[in-house]
């Protein structure tokens, strides 16, 4: 048998889909991707730092009933496991033996202490006194090397945690580990590893209770939602599936057509992805669940097809709607196009899968399921084809005014009884799928521990590296007032370990040569029970350091420091940026203030501030957007339909988004990015339905066959995206949610808009 | 850092020794006696407390160094602490997980399960109190010598982190007193405390 060219074609296309997706298709769970393009310098931060930031690698391990030694057994396993950087408790204190050679030579270099004959004095009378609790000979060693301790001191100031209390269980007896990751925490699969090891260890090696450890943190959150989505998608798309399935047999009684209804559909899947997969290097978790919900729509076309051809022969049939549906696919896709015009990665592959998708289904529609269909038209048949009057439907008004009337009012009252709550929602939280509590215990757990405040930084860019060092040097000796002033407890800057050229010279400088520095220590060590001859490393150490070549950023690859310098300075499109770390803050706006009356080019970084800006001016740009979108398709409605026809499906779609708007901020308080993203397709659902409802229809069979299509593709949307809308992630709560009640809302406009009695007035 | 305290931890132990009689004739004996000598022993606010005087030994000093202070042992958290108070105030409180230091530079603590060597002083501590010879043989070889009236338990260090550290430790005492504890490094340095019973003292 010889296969019609339009279907050669068609399974020509799946095969390149197909070959493309072998090779290019790959996964990635980056929520990063999602946000959009930063336009300020705090949200260059924000983006840039996503996962890199300070303390965002650590894994917050909650023990609940853990006491001190199951504590510390757990600590032990993990800290053996060698999986972890390194695992903190509240004991943690730096090993002597831990002092990184480099740390070590150049200790001299990165601190300030003086090595004058008051100075030293007094440090040799604090080693004196320490004698009575120290002892052996790594301590003598130590103090003939460094009786200043400024190596220990150094150690201890890059100590990631500054905890408040003595121990770190929380008032309800959980007990805290901080287990710092190999791998940002934006490395998903490195992140899964590390919060599976901890699990396996802790659960089969120790034993714990499985229902008494909780993990958060950045990466932790990550991996759930990974879980979340995988689960999530596959859960929701069998039920989404069924739903269709229930939906179609009930509408055509029939098994032929639930198959071919898959057609349009699967093709435009695989088609977007393929399209996703060849522009993008990798295709996101979410444009995935999110997509194959959005082209929900692509079921539409096969519908409208099944039902037009109940009356007559399915090439006829096509050919009678296909001017409405290619209207109706036009305009959806131009909304798709605006959500793939966002400005962020994830949103544009979530476009350009739905854009491609759409045009695929309507294509396959077209003309590939046509010749598929068997049924002929005189099979289906039934009797009762009166011809109808040529008149244009008339369009009633007066649903849409009141459509507008009760949306508005309801948003009117919803505003006041919320206290006026903000419309939109800008908080990025309501775009991750994390609940709340967990996000709330991880917060309480990292106050417990005094870890480095996740909030904020001090950014301060420069192009050049030796004048970002020094001015970090500044604010670094300067943040002390600020500190005075209790506007910040702690902070830790790159200079701790990698001081400018400029003060390691100052410091090599002033280091005492050989003669005048065993002068100095003599007098030093008067009043002293010290030798002299006990401090000779001393004297060789300070003598070596005086010609040390300066410490530079590469001197501390491959070492355990890396981590530190990495975190606090990195370059950007040939910009150095020097990121202080802060802990314990107080006044936040006094603190700003602070920094920007002090005159060096730094800014106090809001992360969650700069999101929701980020956020904000994300949506400014969205609605920007989606009223281009909405003139391109009312131009194409006026250039295709009769003026009032147009207009009239415009208000409609208008009135709905209002309607649909005010519900949603009734149930939910505000609205957020999903939400919008889902009034774009509740939109172009309501123009398909408007269109197709208010079209010149030919006969009684044809209008009927035109009912029964908008009914069947109306409930089999809303129970789709009703099954959506019941998913705990909250991003497909809210689209789902909002695509049910804007799709009842559609239908209800164009089954009442349009006057059914139309056959009185001909 | 730890490493310098196992020795003067060590020093700390002993404690639990004072009261002693060391009348029997089988370290188990001894041992038994030590550890119900503990717990009838003198108390303020249900902590035992004991004066002492420590002389330190070292390559690194002209001539030894005095310190002087307190020994307070407290069997409700089972923490012993030395509380030095001359020449300068500093004080090392050890417990079953961690160890705390307090210097005018500050409060510092210190996790015993990073610290094996501290750990196996403080296993020898809970030996002791418990008088479970076992235990004691298990991180300690001891030698009980007599002779005239002054009798001494040396024990030495078995496992390697701290043998690689400390000698041995000597108690000395006289009938059923403790007179005095000599610790002995590998280095070559040295400590004697002498402890001054505060109720004979008193008395």
């Amino acid at each position: 048998m010889r296969l019609p060219i339009n279907i050669s074609l068609w399974l020509l296309f799946l095969l390149v889909c197909v070959t493309i997706l072998v090779f290019n298709l790959r996964f990635s769970y980056d929520l990063g991707i999602f946000l959009p393009a930063p336009r300020t310098e705090s949200q260059k931060v924000l983006i840039e730092r996503l996962g890199e930031g300070p303390g965002s690698r650590f894994l917050l391990v909650g023990l609940t009933g853990a006491g001190s030694d199951q504590t510390e057994t757990a600590q032990q396993a993990l800290e053996e496991s060698g999986a972890f950087m390194r695992v903190l408790s509240s004991t943690s204190t730096p090993e002597l033996s831990d002092i990184p050679n480099i740390l070590w030579r150049y200790r001299y270099l990165l601190s300030d202490e003086s090595l004058d004959k008051k100075s030293l004095h007094e440090s040799l009378q604090q080693r004196a006194s320490d004698l009575a609790l120290f002892a052996g000979e790594e301590f003598n060693s130590l103090l003939g090397a460094d009786p200043g301790f400024t190596s220990i001191e150094i150690m201890e100031a890059l100590n990631p945690t500054k905890p408040v209390a003595d121990s770190w269980v929380t008032d309800q007896g959980t007990a805290l580990l901080i287990v710092e990751t190999r791998t940002p925490a934006f490395d998903l699969s490195g992140q899964k590893t590390a919060v599976e090891a901890i699990q396996n260890i802790l659960v089969n090696v120790q034993n714990f209770d499985p229902e008494k450890i909780e993990i958060t943190g950045v990466g932790a959150f990550g991996v759930e939602l990974q879980d979340v989505i995988q689960s999530e998608a596959t859960k929701r798309s069998v039920l989404a599936s069924v739903g269709l399935a229930l939906v179609l047999i009930l509408a055509y009684r029939r098994w032929r057509p639930l198959l071919l209804a898959g057609i349009p559909l699967l093709t435009a899947m695989i088609a977007g992805l393929s399209a996703v997969a060849l522009i993008f290097p990798q295709v996101h978790g979410i444009t995935l669940a999110f997509g194959f919900t959005l082209l929900g729509i692509a079921i539409d076309y096969p519908l409208h097809l099944f039902s037009h051809a109940r009356h007559q022969s399915s090439l006829s049939a096509i050919a009678n709607i296909w001017p409405t549906l290619r209207l109706g696919a036009a305009s959806t896709l131009i909304a798709y196009v605006g959500i793939a015009l966002s400005g962020a990665q994830g949103l544009a592959q979530l476009g350009i899968f739905t854009s491609v998708g759409i045009v695929t289904a309507a294509l396959v529609t077209r003309w590939v399921l046509p010749p598929m269909m068997k049924h002929k038209a005189a099979e289906l048949r039934f009797d009762g084809s009166s011809q109808l009057l040529g008149e244009a439907p008339s369009l009633r008004w007066s649903p849409v005014i009141l459509m507008v009337v009760a949306g508005g009012g309801l948003m009117l009252v919803a505003w006041q009884n919320a206290d006026n709550a903000a419309i939109w929602n800008n908080n990025l939280a309501s775009l991750s799928p994390v609940p709340e509590d967990r996000l709330s215990r991880d917060h309480e757990l990292r106050q417990l521990a005094g870890t480095p405040d996740l909030r904020h930084v001090i950014a301060l860019r420069n192009s050049d590296l030796q004048h970002a060092l020094r001015e970090t040097e500044k604010l670094d000796n300067d943040l002390r007032f600020a500190s005075a002033r209790g506007l910040v407890g702690h902070w830790q800057t790159v200079t701790r370990l990698l001081p400018s050229e400029t003060s390691q010279l100052r410091r090599q400088r002033k280091l005492p040569d050989e003669e005048h520095l065993l002068r100095v220590l003599t007098h030093a060590l008067s009043d002293t029970p010290f030798v002299l001859a006990a401090f000779k490393s001393f004297r060789n150490d300070v003598t070596a350091s005086r010609t040390l070549p300066l410490l530079t950023k590469e001197d501390f690859y491959d070492s355990p420091l890396q981590v530190y310098i990495d975190t606090h300075l990195y370059k950007h499109d040939s910009e150095w940026v020097s990121i202080i770390s802060l802990y314990g803050l107080g006044d936040i706006a006094a603190f700003k203030d602070w920094i920007g009356d002090h005159g060096i080019d730094a800014e106090l970084v809001d992360l969650k501030s700069a999101s929701e800006t980020l956020v904000a001016s994300y949506r400014g740009y969205t609605l920007k957007l989606l009223a281009i979108a909405l003139l391109a398709i009312l131009a194409l409605l006026l250039w295709r339909l009769p003026r009032r026809r147009a207009l009239w499906s415009l208000a409609c779609v208008l009135s709905v988004l209002t309607a649909t708007s005010a519900s949603v901020y009734l149930l939910n308080g505000s609205l957020n990015l999903y939400h919008m993203m889902a009034l774009l397709l509740v939109a172009g659902l309501g123009l398909d339905y408007v269109l197709f409802m208010s079209r010149d229809e030919k006969s009684v069979d044809d209008r009927l066959d035109t009912r029964h299509a908008v009914i069947a593709c109306a409930v089999s949307t809303t129970v789709a995206f009703g099954l959506l809308g019941l998913s705990a992630i909250p991003a497909l709560q809210s689209m789902g949610s909002t695509v049910a009640i804007g799709t009842v809302l559609n239908i209800s406009l164009a089954w009442f808009g349009v006057n059914r009695a139309r056959e009185s007035f001909a | 850092m730890s490493k310098f305290l196992c020795c003067a931890a060590a020093v700390v132990i002993s404690l639990l020794l004072l009261p002693s009689t060391w009348a029997a004739e089988t370290l188990t004996s001894r041992l038994k006696a030590v550890s119900s000598a503990l717990l009838n022993a003198e108390q303020i606010n249900g902590k035992h407390q004991i004066e002492f005087r420590e002389e330190r030994y070292s390559e690194l000093l002209i001539q030894p160094v005095t310190f002087e202070g307190k020994l307070i042992y407290d069997p409700e958290s089972r923490s012993i602490k030395k509380a030095v108070t001359h020449p300068n105030v500093v004080s090392m409180t050890m417990n079953d997980q961690a160890l705390v230091l307090e210097t005018s530079e500050g409060k510092r603590r210190l996790s015993l399960r990073t610290r094996p060597a501290l750990r196996a002083i403080m296993a020898g501590f809970r030996a002791l109190v418990e008088g479970d010879v076992d235990a004691l043989e298990s991180h300690f070889e001891s030698n009980y010598q007599q002779q005239a009236g002054e009798w001494r338990l040396v024990l030495t260090p078995r496992a390697n982190r701290l043998s690689k550290r400390m000698k041995s430790l000597t108690i000395i005492g006289q009938g059923s007193r403790v007179d005095s504890i000599v610790t002995r490094m590998k280095n070559g340095d040295h400590q004697i405390m002498t402890l001054i019973p505060m109720l004979a003292e008193r008395k």
